[in-house]
């Protein structure tokens, strides 16, 4: 009896032994910075930059229940396409794989995915090119605006206009102030500003050259001048507005001795930071604001940590942007006190977005203090596809310091496809706001928000690998963005209120802009 | 291997019941237990180097029934509603900290082994269990990396048919020790382990992610026999 019992016992406890088996996961390694271990294969392997990709993405995006929604089987695009990478692979030196090869085969595996921020880069190890691809690029060419909002700005040029009877005056003059830290707006200023710049330098060159006897220091500057302008002929031709600022800042330190007028280092911070400016009083007493980037916090909050303050020349762009600011906002100010605004349009049109802080001096500086409740957003909380935070209210920053609250006169939002992120949270509130209206056309589409990979470890997700140093590199949002009736408009954009298509002819013509018009008869007629 | 000594282990058992069965006459008993649960839940945690894992208490009822072959044989089957709690933190954010609550039904069936006197007699019990994911509620707080506000919440998390895995099922032992009361009537008390083999994730990616829960039971429990 006993003997079975000990029998029994032992036979029972063999079966659960030989049953209790768990399953190990695979074990994950994360891509957020330069790194050996995860990078070395993407170096010299289509296959291994796939794999990059693909399990980066994996960990660290935040709309797979959305993508899934939208018909993506992401375990299928492995499938598929790692034995493509891997014939590419063993193609070789022999018959090397091109760019516009590797972008195609990039365009087939990135193409289904919806958030309107994510790039992807890669290095082809075979001709050391970077190749970038930008699944939004696709969806934004199929608008009936995308030629449109990429090739314009707008501009005052009709409302400023006095025989036109747009504006608002004061001593006879327009209120209108525009200003650009843009770096393709300084070099233009310096290369086709008269007596400064480039056109001194050609003058000079030809003064100098007309004289009888130039003086010794003459001949010198004249042959540096000449070479000076052979250079600066470079910078004027390249597309890449950031690249040929670095140039000429280091052609202005070079020639510095030559004293040519105008011709000051820019400022690097405008590389990342420059914005174009236009404010207008309109008539009817509307409070008129474009900018072209949300880069406001960098001029007001304090502009030392994005500036050489100490070069007068800086400064005084610095402060120009700010006075533009300030101009818009105080007429505001004391016009909704006097009971006389007749109401507020701000421009986000063509703007791609930037600090989430410039809400406060922009919608934010319209509505009470406290923040704006515009939807909900989630973070990754974890490496599977589905580990997700709660849903958090997604706050909108409004102004802290004591100002008009505008809610009795209307707000209206300019928007076309080029208004991306933050112009998109701007909108997103506007269309809350009891009084706000959005006119133009469907906004972009990116509206789930981005953070440097210094913050990687806030989330545990964000970019894969370092740009221009690792051979793949993603830009990736950390959060997912919903509307406050939990939609999620990744990839399609915010609907306009009213849509009007801009007239190109008539803007090419004499600078009429018929979404601000339209905006302008909004206002001023209530529909 | 492990197949063929399950199986030889599995004929042995049930050869050894049989027989045991012809040996002395059997007795019912039907019972209810309460008590606690200690759950720790299980995953890889990868490269998100500061998050941790922690048990945490919950509770336990069911109601529970039992045949006896003889008096050191039985076979007890249980449903409970049980609970496997635990908590998610993080060591370098304090902000992001989270108590998860996940409600189970559970029916564990296991071989009864028990000895002592007529009075007290000490129990052993061995077998397996299946339960249902009834539903799961955490609260806490997390941490919304562009305002850098903590946020502070408390809500059901709806079910994923995709990634939810709400069928269970593990092994489980236990030892305890009875009381006869009287002709008819015992109390026992019990520490129970439920070890899940089952993972609460269904593998819905080609990356295979297991998570399981631990679960570790206190309990006392008031049986009628007849």
């Amino acid at each position: 009896m006993k003997t079975n019992k000990i029998w029994m016992i032992g036979a029972a406890l063999l079966i659960m032994l030989t049953t209790a088996c768990r399953e190990e996961s695979d074990k994950l390694i994360t891509y957020d910075h330069n790194d050996i271990l995860a990078f070395n294969e993407a170096s010299s392997s289509f296959a291994g930059k796939f794999k990059v990709t693909w399990n980066g993405l994996n960990q660290y995006y935040s709309l797979w229940d959305y993508e899934k929604e939208q018909g993506l089987d992401w375990d299928a695009v492995y499938d598929e396409y790692l034995p493509k990478f891997e014939e590419m692979d063993n193609r070789g030196t022999d018959d090397p794989v091109t760019d516009d090869e590797m972008e195609e085969m990039m365009r087939k595996v990135l193409s289904p995915l919806h958030d309107g921020h994510l790039a992807v880069r890669w290095k082809n190890h075979f001709t050391e090119n970077i190749v970038t691809y930008d699944p939004s690029n696709d969806r934004i060419a199929l608008r009936d605006d995308a030629k449109i909002a990429h090739s314009y700005t707008p501009s005052l040029m009709y409302y400023k206009d006095l025989a036109h009877d747009e504006v608002m005056t004061k001593d006879g003059q327009p209120i209108v102030m525009e200003y650009s830290t843009l770096c393709e707006d300084l070099l233009n200023d310096f290369f086709y500003t008269p007596g400064k710049g480039m056109k001194w330098i050609t003058a000079e060159i030809e003064r100098i050259e007309s004289l009888t006897s130039p003086t010794d220091k003459e001949k010198s500057d004249c042959k540096h001048l000449k070479e000076l302008a052979n250079e600066l002929e470079d910078v004027e031709s390249m597309g890449d507005a950031d690249r040929a600022t670095q140039i000429y800042n280091n052609l202005s330190e070079r020639y510095a001795i030559l004293e040519v007028p105008g011709f000051d280092v820019i400022d690097p911070g405008f590389i990342d930071y420059g914005v174009k400016e236009k404010f207008a009083l309109l008539k009817g007493n509307i409070a008129y604001f474009y900018f072209s980037d949300f880069s406001l916090t960098s001029y007001i909050d304090p502009p030392s940590k994005f500036f050489d303050l100490v070069n007068d020349v800086t400064r005084n762009h610095v402060g120009m942007i700010k006075k533009v600011w300030l101009s818009w906002f105080n007429t505001i100010q004391e016009l909704h006190k006097k009971g006389t605004l007749g109401g507020v349009i701000i421009d986000v049109r063509g703007n791609g977005g930037g600090f989430n802080n410039d809400s406060k001096y922009v919608v934010g500086a319209l509505l009470p203090s406290g923040g704006f409740q515009y939807g909900y957003c989630r973070f990754k909380r974890g490496t599977g596809r589905y580990d997700y935070s709660s849903l958090m209210p997604a706050i909108s920053m409004t102004m802290d310091d004591e100002h008009e609250i505008v809610d009795d006169r209307p707000v209206v939002l300019l928007t076309n496809c080029g208004s991306v992120s933050m112009s998109e949270v701007t909108a997103q509130v506007v269309r809350l706001m009891k009084n706000g209206t959005i006119i133009g056309k469907r906004t972009h589409g990116g509206l789930c928000g981005l953070q440097s990979n210094e913050l990687f470890s806030l989330n545990y997700s964000g970019y894969i690998g370092v740009e221009n140093v690792t051979p793949v590199y993603g830009y990736i949002p950390q959060l997912a963005s919903f509307t406050m009736d939990m939609e999620q408009l990744e990839g399609y954009g915010i609907e306009p209120n009213i849509e009007v298509d801009l007239n190109t002819e008539q803007f090419d013509n004499n600078g009429r802009d018929s979404q601000l018009d339209r905006a302008l008869q909004f206002i001023r007629n209530g529909n | 291997m492990k197949k063929i000594i399950a199986i030889v282990a599995a004929v042995l058992l049930t050869t050894l019941a049989a027989e045991a069965q012809t040996e002395c006459p059997a007795s019912w008993r039907v019972g209810v237990t309460a008590g606690a649960t200690y759950n720790v839940h299980s995953m890889d945690l990868q490269y998100l180097n500061d998050f941790k894992l922690e048990g945490r208490w919950g509770a336990t009822i069911g109601v529970t029934g039992q045949y006896n072959f003889n008096d050191w044989l039985g076979v007890r089957a249980d449903l409970n509603w049980t609970q496997k709690n635990y908590r998610k933190h993080r060591i370098m954010l304090d902000e992001v900290d989270q108590k998860y609550r996940n409600d189970y039904l559970q029916l564990p069936v296991m071989a009864s082994f028990s000895f002592g006197s007529e009075k007290w007699r000490g129990f052993c019990n061995l077998g397996a269990y299946a339960g249902y994911w009834l539903s799961r509620h955490y609260w806490g707080s997390d941490y919304h990396s562009f305002v850098y506000k903590e946020y502070q919440f408390d809500e059901k998390i709806e079910m994923n048919s995709e990634r939810d895995q709400r069928w269970d099922c593990g092994l489980v032992g236990g030892i305890g020790l009875e009381y006869l009361v009287c002709k008819h009537w015992a109390v026992q008390g019990e520490v129970r382990y439920y070890y899940s083999t089952t993972s609460t994730q269904k593998q819905y990616m080609r990356i295979k992610d297991y998570r399981y829960n631990n679960t570790t039971a206190v309990q006392i429990g008031v049986n009628y026999l007849f």
